[in-house]
């Protein structure tokens, strides 16, 4: 059989709509969890042992569980027990939860790198803690977590490939699609691979100069 | 659990496909170790000559860039479907499964593997070179053992992600866990009592893998081969003062 990218031409408009639903659910997932994780980070390091033995559990659950159970626990599972819950909310949400565990300890490793001295610092200083967390630890932590959060949010683009098997038109469904309709699939899972593979050279290109431009300093490839 | 009307085809479906969940996590914590160690050897070995350009490394970080930008799912159907529509091979399910996902991980545990091998501190592959020992045998008495335990706790996290990742062999129609837990919630009606044992049983496979990751760790102890090794270094140092003591 003969290769022929030219088949696939009728269908870019189907891609680039599927690009779309891609990079919202992802960007979507991963700004919730980013939120979502510097507000749970003080209770991971909290004092209270009750405090951070709820935030392992969760953490552990989902750093152990596939992110495809948590998607049909999601999306099955919540409307069984009354909450309305389309395809598309569903994968953001499991996403999230998923990307959100992951933040948390992406974070506290940023956290551990800051020098104790800090903290002795703004302590002589009489400094609330509120305002040590807002003006010293998360500006640092998000500083020195930098790059693995770029990695996570490459990870929320491929994760988002799992949407597809609860029915969301995102880009691996729409290669389906096109796949079962031009009878093409090495092709069209090709392009779809090369659409993946631009998007997170892309954000790692991005995330590179954005860590130059705020921090001053290129980190290593 | 489940109503009793269903209860020994639900276990045996459940079990069936845990079985099979089983064994494609361990193909493919073997398949992305074989590739990691494999191909991050090769480019360490490549970037340890003195010559600026080394065409093996230029080779992994092609394969490296192009297979972690790609879902898993998305290898596994163009596996599955994709080639063979276009050349002459079929891939089985089963292959196909471990293949991709192989893949995947594999691209991450070359940079876990190489990131292990570059954290071996410089002085002992300047040591390697005053002894006069090659690229090849520096990079097997010395990088190599160290480097490689040094990339296990990564490791570990990536085997954990792979045995998670079978889940996605449901997408090319395997029967494993993942599958099992919907037929049997099609089945019963019931989705939470399949969700919880389906957690159960991926939360005990990860747990085994991670002692597994923790267990080759104390078996490859550096804490105590260095503290020997600088036992005997220690008692021989006192031998020869004490020899030296006695000529003069």
């Amino acid at each position: 059989m003969t290769i022929d990218f030219s088949v696939i031409e009728p269908y870019i408009g189907v891609f680039a709509r599927a690009a779309v639903v891609t990079a919202m659910v992802s960007l979507i997932a991963f700004g919730a969890s980013a939120v979502l994780a510097a507000l749970l980070l003080p209770m991971r390091v909290a004092k209270s042992k009750v405090a951070r033995a709820t935030i392992g559990t969760y953490i552990e659950l989902m750093r152990n569980l596939p992110i495809l159970l948590v998607l049909y626990v999601v999306y099955y599972g919540l409307p069984t027990l009354g909450v309305p819950m389309g395809a598309f909310v569903a994968a953001i949400v499991a996403l999230a939860l998923n990307s959100t565990a992951y933040m948390i300890e992406i974070y506290r490793g940023g956290l551990n790198a800051i020098p104790i001295g800090h903290t002795e610092a703004a302590q002589s200083l009489g400094l609330r803690k509120p305002t040590v967390w807002r003006n010293i630890y998360l500006p640092q932590a998000i500083k020195y977590s930098f790059p693995a959060i770029g990695n996570q949010l490459v990870a929320c683009v491929l994760g988002s490939s799992l949407a597809m098997l609860i029915g969301t038109k995102e880009l691996t469904n729409a290669a389906t699609v096109v796949g079962s309709a031009s009878f093409r699939y090495f092709e069209t899972f090709i392009i779809v691979a090369l659409i993946y593979i631009m998007l997170s050279q892309f954000i790692t290109f991005v995330w590179t100069r954005l860590y130059a431009v705020s921090f001053g300093r290129k980190y290593g490839v | 659990m489940f109503n009793s009307q269903y209860w020994p085809d639900v276990w045996i479906l459940i079990s069936r496909g845990f079985v099979l969940t089983i064994v494609l996590s361990i193909a493919v914590v073997i398949g992305s170790s074989v590739i990691g160690v494999t191909l991050g050897l090769s480019s360490h070995y490549g970037r340890m000559s003195t010559k600026k350009y080394s065409l093996s490394n230029t080779l992994v970080t092609v394969f490296v860039r192009i297979f972690r930008s790609v879902p898993p799912l998305v290898l596994l159907f163009l596996l599955y479907f994709g080639i063979p529509s276009a050349f002459d091979i079929q891939f089985d399910a089963l292959p196909a499964a471990i293949l991709g996902i192989s893949l995947f991980y594999g691209a991450y545990m070359i940079e876990v593997v190489r990131s292990g091998l570059e954290s071996v501190p410089v002085g002992e592959v300047e040591a390697c070179k005053a002894l006069g020992l090659n690229r090849g045998q520096s990079l097997r008495f010395v990088i190599f053992p160290q480097g490689i335990r040094l990339s296990l706790p990564a490791g570990t996290g990536l085997w954990i992600g792979a045995a998670k990742d079978t889940a996605l062999a449901t997408g090319i129609g395997l029967f494993e866990l993942t599958t099992a837990m919907m037929t049997v919630r099609q089945i019963t009606l019931s989705s939470w009592n399949v969700f919880g044992v389906a957690a159960v049983l991926y939360f005990g496979l990860n747990f085994g893998f991670s002692r597994l990751g923790s267990g080759l760790e104390r078996l490859l102890g550096e804490d105590r081969r260095i503290a020997r090794a600088q036992g005997e270094k220690a008692s021989r140092g006192r031998e020869f003062a004490k020899s030296r003591k006695g000529s003069t």
